[in-house]
C-alpha cells in the first residue's frame, strides 16, 4: 500500500486525465494504478468528484446550446470555449447513424420524436431512470481547482445509455487524414449489414473477351464512417453475358441492401433463364437481326424477343427480393432502431442497370449483341473501334440534380416504361461499360465523355490497348510525347485504412492535351493509346481489377465523392 | 482541367457598406468574411463544391470578387461610405446569377442551387420594390436576408425572399456569430447536397447559436 501526498495523489490524477505532466511519469503511474483499483471508500468518492467536475463542463457546453443559466465561474464565461466544446459535442453526435440513434432513444426519454409512438417496452434501457425534466438547482461556480466540499448530490448525464441487448459501439479508430483534410472513417462495427468496403473481380470471357469490374467507397462516405451504397454482380449463361450495377439512394439509411439484393437476384434470374434463349449466331445484316414485325414495335426474332422478356422479368424479380428482404427484416430490433420505426422496402431504394451481351456473326463479322434496361441514373453505353459512344439508357435525373428514379418505385416496372427504357444494339464494339453515376458524372455528357473514360482505362493499365495497335506516330507536327519519363503522370492522395497513400495516375485529357488532340481522338487511335500507356504507374499492380479498383478508388474530380461502380466488358480483338 | 469542373455550389455575399457602417461595423465585417473563409477552406468537403462571390452596395452597386473558388479567392477590401442602394443590389445579384451559374444542359450538368446571403443595415434609399419583387420571382437559389441593427427593416427584405434573419446590433460580436452561422449553413448545405430533394423544398439551414442575438423572423 503506497502512501501518498495530496500534492502526489494531484499529480497523479492530473496524468490520468492527459493534462499537463509533472515530472515523474513512473510515480504518477504507480500511484494512478493503486487509486484506480482501490476498494477504499473514500478513493472512490475521490474519483466520483472529479468526474462530477469535469462533466460539470460537458454539462455546461450543452446548457450554453440548450440556453439555461450558465454557472459565474470562468469556464462558464469563457463563451468561445463552450461553443469549442459544443461543436466538438455535437460532432461526435452526428457521427454516425447508430450513435445518433442512441442520442434519439436518449432524447426520446425527454420529448418523444414525432416520428415515434409510444416506444416498446425493450427499448427502455435498464439503467437508473434519471428525472424526465431537468430540475433546475442552483448552480454552483465551477471552480478553478477541485473543491473538496461537494454540490448536492444530484443525477447527471453520463455516457449515452446503450440498449442492453447490443454491447455499446467498440472505440473507433482514430481518422486518417489525406489530403485537403478528407478523412478515412471505417463504418462502425455496431452498423448492422455492413457492406464490404469494396469489391473487385474480373473474368476471362474466352475468344479474347475480358470483363473487369469494380466498386470503390466514395470519399464522402469514407468521410462520414458510413457504408459504400452501391454494388455489382455478373454471370455467365452460355454465351450469354449478364451484367448488373445498382446504387443506393443516398439518403436512405439501407439502401445499400436493396442495390445488392437486386444485384444478386438480377443475375441469379437471368443466368437461370438465358440459357435456353439462343438467337441463331449467324446473321447476314442487322437489319436481318433487329427485324421488327409489321407494326413496326415488336422485335421478329424469338431469340431476341425472349432475351428482352427475360430482362424485363429480372427487373421484376429484384424487385421481389428488395420487397422480400425489407419484409425479414420486420422486427429485427437493429434495423428498427436505426430507422426510428420498422423497415419499409422504400428504405432499400436503389437504381438497377442489367445489360446483357452475346457475340454473333453479322455478315460474317464477329459483333456484339447488347440489350440493356435501366432504372436511375448511372450509365451503360458501348463505345465502337472508332470511339463513337452507342449510349444504352436515358439516367432518369429531375429538374435538379440528386433528384432520380429507384427501383422501388414500382410504376416504373410496368411493362410499357421497362419497354421504353430498354435498348438493343448489334455493332462491332471495342467496351461495354455499366456504371454508376459516381462515374458518369464525371464523364458527362456521356458522348464524347465516355470515349474519354476509355482512353482513360488503358491508359492506366486497366484494359488492354487495342491489339492492332503499331508503333507510335506523331500527331500533325507536334513532337512525339513518350510518357514513360511520368511527366505526364498526375498525383493524388486517397484516404485508406491505414493512412493517406500517394498514387500516380495518367489522364487521357493531359495526355490529349499535349498532343494537341481531343481525348476522343485519343480514344480512337490505337497507336496513341498504346504509346500512352507506357511506364504507366499502375501496370505496377498485378491484376486488371486491382488497378481498376485502385484508379476508381484515386481518380480525382473536384466536387465528386460519391461511390464509384463501374464494370466493363472488353470485347478484344474482333468486336 | 478547367472544364471538368464538376458541379459546384454558388455562393453569394451581398454586403450593405453604406456610410452608417463605418469605424467598427465595417471592421467586424471584413474579420467576418475572413473568418468565413478559414471556415471553408477546413472542410473538405466545402472546399471541393462551394465557390465565393462578393456584392457590394453603397450608393450603387458592384461585384467586388466574380464567383472564385475557395482556394484562389482573395478577401475584398471593404470600405464604408455612402448611401444604401439595395435595388441596385439585387438587381447586379440578378445579373451575376445569370451570367456565372450554370444550369443543367442535356450536355452539361449544371450548379447547384446558390446560396445567397444579404445583410443590410438601414432603409434602402433608392426605388427596390420593383428589383425585390422581380428577384423573388427569379428564383436565383436560396437568399438569406439579415436586417442588422435597429434601423433595418425585416419587413423590406421579406419583399425579396422568405427567409429573413435580424440581428440585434452591429456590435463585432453580433456580426461575428453571423459570419459563424453563415459559414455552418454553406457547411451543412454542401454536406447534403447530394441528396436527392423535390424541387422547391426550402433549403436546410442549421439553428442560430444561442444568445447570438441572431433572430429568425418567422
Amino acid at each position: 500500500m503506497l502512501q501518498v501526498t495530496k500534492r502526489e495523489l494531484a499529480h497523479a490524477i492530473r496524468w490520468a486525465l492527459d493534462l499537463h505532466h509533472d515530472p515523474g511519469v513512473t510515480r504518477h503511474a504507480e500511484i494512478w494504478k493503486q487509486l484506480a483499483h482501490s476498494a477504499n471508500p473514500q478513493d472512490r468518492q475521490l474519483l466520483n468528484d472529479v468526474s462530477r467536475l469535469l462533466t460539470g463542463i460537458v454539462e455546461e457546453a450543452v446548457r450554453w446550446r440548450l440556453e439555461l443559466p450558465l454557472g459565474s465561474g470562468p469556464l462558464s464565461q469563457d463563451r468561445d470555449g463552450l461553443e469549442q466544446l459544443w461543436m466538438a459535442i455535437s460532432n461526435w453526435m452526428r457521427g454516425d447513424s447508430t450513435r445518433q440513434a442512441c442520442i434519439q432513444q436518449l432524447l426520446d426519454q425527454a420529448v418523444p420524436s414525432a416520428a415515434a409512438s409510444p416506444p416498446p417496452q425493450a427499448a427502455v434501457p435498464a439503467r437508473t431512470p434519471r428525472p424526465a425534466a431537468p430540475v433546475l438547482d442552483p448552480r454552483p461556480a465551477i471552480p478553478a481547482v477541485p473543491a473538496t466540499a461537494l454540490p448536492t448530490e444530484r443525477v447527471l448525464p453520463i455516457e449515452p445509455v446503450a440498449p442492453p441487448e447490443v454491447p455499446p459501439p467498440a472505440e473507433p479508430p482514430r481518422p486518417v487524414v489525406a489530403g485537403s483534410g478528407w478523412l478515412y472513417r471505417p463504418v462502425p462495427e455496431s452498423e448492422p449489414d455492413r457492406h464490404p468496403e469494396s469489391g473487385k473481380i474480373a473474368q476471362e470471357l474466352g475468344e479474347g473477351r475480358l470483363l473487369v469490374g469494380a466498386r470503390a467507397r466514395g470519399k464522402k462516405h469514407k468521410h462520414e464512417a458510413t457504408n459504400c451504397d452501391d454494388w455489382f454482380e455478373f454471370g455467365q449463361a452460355g454465351a450469354w453475358t449478364v451484367i448488373a450495377v445498382a446504387d443506393g439512394a443516398g439518403s436512405r439509411k439501407l439502401s445499400r441492401l436493396g442495390a445488392r439484393v437486386s444485384c444478386e437476384r438480377a443475375v441469379a434470374f437471368l443466368t437461370g433463364a438465358l440459357a435456353d434463349v439462343q438467337p441463331a449466331a449467324d446473321w447476314p445484316s442487322v437489319e436481318a437481326l433487329l427485324g421488327r414485325d409489321v407494326t413496326g414495335r415488336d422485335f421478329i426474332e424469338p431469340g431476341l424477343v425472349m432475351a428482352r422478356n427475360c430482362l424485363h422479368q429480372a427487373f421484376e424479380e429484384a424487385y421481389a427480393a428488395v420487397a422480400a428482404r425489407a419484409g425479414s427484416l420486420r422486427g429485427s430490433e437493429p434495423h428498427e432502431r436505426l430507422l426510428g420505426r420498422p423497415v419499409a422496402v422504400e428504405d432499400l431504394s436503389a437504381t438497377l442497370l442489367v445489360a446483357l451481351h452475346r457475340a454473333l456473326r453479322i455478315g460474317g463479322v464477329r459483333q456484339s449483341l447488347v440489350l440493356a434496361c435501366q432504372i436511375g441514373d448511372g450509365a451503360v453505353a458501348a463505345v465502337d473501334r472508332r470511339a463513337n459512344i452507342h449510349l444504352l439508357g436515358q439516367a432518369d435525373s429531375g429538374e435538379f440534380s440528386g433528384e432520380t428514379d429507384f427501383l422501388t418505385s414500382r410504376r416504373l416496372l410496368e411493362a410499357a416504361s421497362l419497354q421504353r427504357r430498354t435498348v438493343i444494339l448489334a455493332a462491332p464494339l471495342r467496351v461495354l461499360f455499366v456504371m454508376t453515376d459516381g462515374v458518369a458524372d464525371d464523364y458527362f455528357p456521356p458522348d464524347p465523355g465516355l470515349a474519354r473514360l476509355y482512353a482513360d482505362l488503358v491508359l492506366n493499365g486497366v484494359l488492354p490497348h487495342p491489339p492492332e495497335a503499331g508503333p507510335p506516330r506523331s500527331a500533325n507536327g507536334a513532337t512525339e510525347i513518350d510518357p514513360s519519363d511520368g511527366r505526364l503522370d498526375l498525383e493524388v492522395q486517397v484516404a485508406t485504412a491505414s493512412g493517406p497513400v500517394t498514387v500516380r495516375l495518367r489522364s487521357a485529357a493531359a495526355y490529349a492535351s499535349a498532343l494537341h488532340f481531343r481525348p476522343e481522338e485519343v480514344a480512337a487511335s490505337a497507336d496513341l493509346l498504346r504509346a500512352g500507356s507506357r511506364g504507366s504507374p499502375l501496370l505496377q499492380l498485378p491484376s486488371f481489377e486491382v488497378r481498376l479498383l485502385q484508379w476508381l478508388d484515386a481518380y480525382h474530380v473536384r466536387g465528386s465523392f460519391d461511390d464509384r461502380t463501374l464494370v466493363v466488358l472488353h470485347c478484344g480483338k474482333d468486336g | 482541367m478547367s472544364e471538368f469542373v464538376g458541379r459546384r455550389l454558388p455562393v453569394y455575399l451581398v454586403l450593405d457598406v453604406s456610410g452608417s457602417m463605418t469605424g467598427e461595423p465595417i471592421e467586424a465585417v471584413r474579420q467576418g468574411v475572413k473568418a468565413l473563409l478559414a471556415d471553408l477552406r477546413g472542410d473538405p468537403q466545402a472546399l471541393e463544391t462551394a465557390y465565393l462571390s462578393v456584392i457590394t452596395f453603397s450608393n450603387g452597386a458592384q461585384q467586388v470578387c466574380p464567383l472564385t473558388e475557395l482556394t484562389t479567392f482573395t478577401e475584398p477590401q471593404l470600405v464604408a461610405s455612402g448611401s444604401t442602394a439595395l435595388g441596385e443590389a439585387l438587381k447586379l445579384l440578378g445579373q451575376c446569377v445569370d451570367r456565372e451559374v450554370r444550369r443543367s444542359t442535356p450536355t452539361q450538368k449544371g450548379d447547384w442551387k446558390p446560396l445567397i446571403f444579404l445583410m443590410t443595415d438601414g432603409q434602402p434609399t433608392d426605388s427596390w420594390e420593383a428589383a425585390a419583387d422581380e428577384i423573388k420571382q427569379k428564383r436565383v437559389g436560396n437568399i438569406i436576408a439579415c436586417a442588422a441593427g435597429p434601423h433595418a427593416q425585416a419587413s423590406v427584405l421579406k419583399r425579396a425572399t422568405e427567409i429573413v434573419v435580424e440581428l440585434n446590433n452591429l456590435q463585432p460580436d453580433q456580426l461575428k456569430a453571423f459570419f459563424k452561422w453563415v459559414s455552418s449553413s454553406i457547411r451543412t448545405t454542401s454536406q447534403n447536397i447530394a441528396q436527392p430533394v423535390a424541387d422547391g423544398t426550402p433549403v436546410n439551414l442549421p439553428p442560430p447559436p444561442p444568445n447570438s442575438g441572431i433572430v429568425i423572423v418567422p
